[in-house]
């Protein structure tokens, strides 16, 4: 509670478009409804957690062998956490998860499930209204693994984003983004099919010139101390109405078109010098 | 906020649980041990409700169940890889490497073999009857076992797991509350006729053709009830064998399963009227109903068809409806032993095998199938015949699996392996989505099962269907038909291609 308060002190957000919040903010009763307008979103979560887990496992392999609470003992931060989809599975899995939106709809939206549901699962799992400088600058904790999923393509000041995003994690702390490629294909399928179109996602969610390549995203890690940047593409397959991660085998990889629409990336902070 | 709290306070909730599986069948109880036995799922809290006393020991009678189900290999799989195949006792599995099917005429007829006979004994005449013991070291067409038998290795296999699974047994459920709620996440709340009251995550219906979690779900039943009803028993015939043999008749297939020694299962399909018949007559102890039952299933497995439709038609006419059986009188029970005595069964029979004998010259492939000795006392049971498939095999926080989700026409004797094949690919969805750390009460989760196993079942269903409706609702006045009938039983056995693939499908 303290800790909430002194994040309510803070006025200005300068990373986080005051726009882009209430754009959330007024479906966001709709962020639990798997067939509603997050619905997307909801299948692409299964997908961003297996990877995640996967990168975690790898890391961990040595000392963690629980398969079912496999982030035990894992602070996460999961920075623009919305309703808190990928929050709750985080915490399923053993996690201590602090979920931040700058929102307050969603930060209330993601409260009010967690407590419907604390009747019946007990998650280590909290929530906080802020944007990733704001928590910054309370110097609160650092943690041990840090997602901003779906989120850096909303934001204004991507490289004041990235470097509280990588401020927050502790020397050889992990970090998960997740984002839109800005290519032709990805202007074409996630802005005129997906939202124009075939309303997949709300209308206004994404604008084209927010995306950030791979390249730009690699240099901005590489200027924060980042190591081990390595990134996957995800796809979705309207006939299976289904979202999965691009594997080396997959046609699209070895005609390296794999990271044309949307890809999700993993890094390591250096240990301090 | 408030408005909330108090509906969930209204029913007192004892316990909640990630998964709640009602029905200890064996496909309730196969996806128990599916998911028990994941490392992923430990920490999940799983619970099995029974209405009846599964705990107690199923196998302790030593004669043969009425129940016996025939297991394909790829269900075999499946039950050694939840670790329940080796709790089975060796002695308890019969593997049968061959089935024979006639049509009604014996002019047609195809043989599914293992791989190990399609090699090996090509040469040898198909007809001779095989030593007791097949081999194990090939690959058997199918395994039969009796339904308690896997139900028993099942409860031993839940035993051992490393999650724990709570067995209600004993215990029935009495009610079942379903309530989205505003954001999908309100839980199923199921109350019990213990008193106690529970809620799971996702409730999921292995109860059988009469599912109360499907009545509950409202997830509405497709099919029709056939005119026909099905008769089980356990049979000691001639001479052994490990051939299987399917005969199918104009009034329904009849099948024979080769247990141990001289012990063969019977599955038999016939009409309504006559099955209550015989049943009826089984309840009046006349003095000579087990020899006129013997006799009626030796004709149904050996004789012209014409034979068969003789006796059925002399039965329709003591079974007027005029008689009630229930409530029978002394004089109308005489009148019916009077009736039933003018009948020589045995003779008929046994004229009826003369006359097809010097037709076909002697020897005939029928010759394999054995003569049935003797009925095991209280193995004979029947059960209506219907087909049943759901709209759907899901709902929000509800999935049903096995009988619950359909039934097919017995004559493939695929019910089981459809069930286990359903509880395989949930539990695989279900621990994939606890690996993810989702809510896999969702339906969007749920939906990977159901859009896997709808196609598939739909097809094994009305494949079934349709040979039903080829085979045994041919008039019998249209010839040629059964004349197509046979020509399409030799010529698919010689399409080896057609044969493998009709093969695969029913394994
Ligand atoms: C005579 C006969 C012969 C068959 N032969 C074959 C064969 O040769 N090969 C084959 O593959 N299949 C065969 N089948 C089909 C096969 O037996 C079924 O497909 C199989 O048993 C289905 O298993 P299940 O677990 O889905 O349902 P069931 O075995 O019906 O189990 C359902 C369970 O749910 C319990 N239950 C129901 N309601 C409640 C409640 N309210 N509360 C608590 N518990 C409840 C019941 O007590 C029961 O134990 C045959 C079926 C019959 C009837």
């Amino acid at each position: 509670m303290h800790f909430v308060r002194m994040i309510k002190r803070f006025q200005s957000s300068s990373t986080i478009n005051k726009e882009e919040i209430s754009k959330f903010a007024s479906i966001s009763n709709e962020w639990w409804d798997p067939k509603g307008k997050f619905e997307m979103l909801h299948r692409m979560n299964p997908v961003r957690v297996s990877y995640i887990r996967s990168i975690l496992e790898e890391k961990l392999r040595a000392t963690s062998l629980n398969k079912s609470k496999p982030f035990e003992n894992l602070r996460i931060l999961d920075i623009g956490c919305g309703g808190g989809l990928l929050s709750e599975s985080l915490a399923r899995l053993g996690g201590s998860v602090l979920g931040v939106d700058a929102g307050e709809e969603q930060i209330n939206i993601a409260k009010l499930h967690k407590l419907k549901n604390k009747f019946h699962e007990n998650l280590d799992l909290n929530y906080v209204q802020a944007s990733a400088e704001q928590l910054c600058e309370t110097e609160y904790e650092k943690f041990d693994v840090l997602c901003g999923l779906e989120i850096i393509e909303h934001v204004d000041d991507k490289s004041l984003f990235l470097k509280s995003c990588v401020d927050l994690v502790k020397p050889e702390g992990t970090l998960f983004f997740s984002t839109i490629n800005r290519t032709p294909s990805s202007n074409f399928l996630t802005i005129f099919l997906a939202q124009n179109v075939l309303n997949w996602v709300p209308r206004g969610t994404h604008e084209f010139s927010k995306y950030i390549t791979p390249v730009e995203f690699e240099k901005e890690l590489n200027l924060l101390n980042c190591e081990k940047i390595q990134f996957t593409g995800m796809i979705f397959n309207p006939m299976l109405n289904k979202w999965s991660l691009v594997s080396k085998s997959d046609f699209l990889y070895q005609i390296g078109s794999d990271l044309e629409v949307n890809y999700i990336l993993s890094c390591q902070k250096k240990k301090q010098n | 906020m408030h408005k909330l709290l108090t509906r969930r306070l209204s029913t007192a909730v004892d316990k909640t649980y990630d998964i709640c599986i009602v029905g200890a069948g064996p496909v309730g109880l196969s996806l128990a041990a599916k998911i028990g036995n994941s490392h992923y799922t430990n920490g999940n809290k799983i619970c099995l409700i029974e209405s009846s006393d599964v705990l107690k020991s199923l196998e302790e009678n030593d004669t043969f169940s009425n129940r016996v189900v025939s297991v394909t290999p790829k269900s075999r799989l499946f039950l050694e890889e939840i670790g329940c195949w080796n709790n089975i006792p060796e002695e308890k599995v019969y593997p049968y490497n061959k089935i024979q099917v006639f049509d009604s005429n014996f002019k047609g007829s195809i043989n599914f073999n293992s791989r190990y006979d399609e090699e090996t004994e090509v040469s040898k005449a198909s007809t001779a009857p095989k030593e007791c013991t097949p081999s194990s070291s090939y690959d058997p067409v199918a395994y039969i076992i009796e339904n308690n038998v896997i139900r028993s290795s099942l409860i031993k296999t839940l035993k051992n797991l490393n999650n724990e699974i709570e067995i209600f047994n004993n215990t029935k459920v009495n009610e079942i509350i379903l309530d989205k709620g505003s954001f999908n996440d309100e839980w199923p709340i199921i109350k019990l006729d213990s008193g106690k009251v529970i809620q799971a995550r996702l409730l999921i219906g292995a109860d059988g053709q009469n599912s109360p979690v499907r009545m509950a779900a409202n997830i509405e039943s497709i099919g029709w009830d056939y005119d026909q009803s099905g008769i089980v028993g356990t049979l000691k015939v001639s001479g052994c064998s490990t051939v299987a043999f399917q005969r199918f008749l104009p009034t329904g297939p009849i099948a024979l399963l080769p247990l141990k020694d001289k012990y063969m299962s019977l599955v038999w399909t016939l009409p309504k009227n006559i099955s209550n018949l015989l049943f009826n007559l089984k309840k009046l102890n006349l003095k000579n109903d087990k020899m006129i039952f013997k006799e009626i299933l030796n004709t149904a497995l050996k004789n012209p068809k014409e034979d068969l439709l003789y006796f059925f038609s002399e039965l329709e006419k003591l079974n007027d409806g005029k008689i009630n059986f229930q409530n029978i009188s002394e004089a109308d029970k005489l009148k019916i032993e009077l009736e039933l005595n003018a009948i020589d069964f045995k003779f008929e029979r046994e004229w009826g095998i003369k006359r097809l004998d010097s037709e076909q010259g002697g020897i005939s492939v029928h010759d394999t199938i054995p003569v049935v000795e003797d009925i095991v006392k209280n193995s004979v049971a029947g059960f209506p015949l219907r087909l049943r498939n759901c709209r759907t095999y899901i709902g929000n926080r509800i999935a049903l699996i096995g009988d619950a989700a359909h039934s097919i026409h017995p004559l493939a004797g695929q019910g089981l392996n459809l069930g286990l094949a359903d509880s395989e690919a949930l539990g695989r969805v279900l621990i994939k989505a606890i690996k993810n750390g989702d809510d896999f009460g969702l339906d969007y989760i749920l939906e990977e099962y159901n859009s896997e196993r709808y196609i598939k079942n739909l097809l094994m269903i009305s494949s079934c269907d349709i040979l039903e409706k080829v085979f045994v609702k041919v008039p019998s006045q249209f010839r040629i038909f059964e004349d197509l009938i046979s020509f399409g039983l030799n010529s698919l056995n010689k399409m080896d291609v057609l044969k493998e693939t009709l093969k695969k499908y029913a394994s």
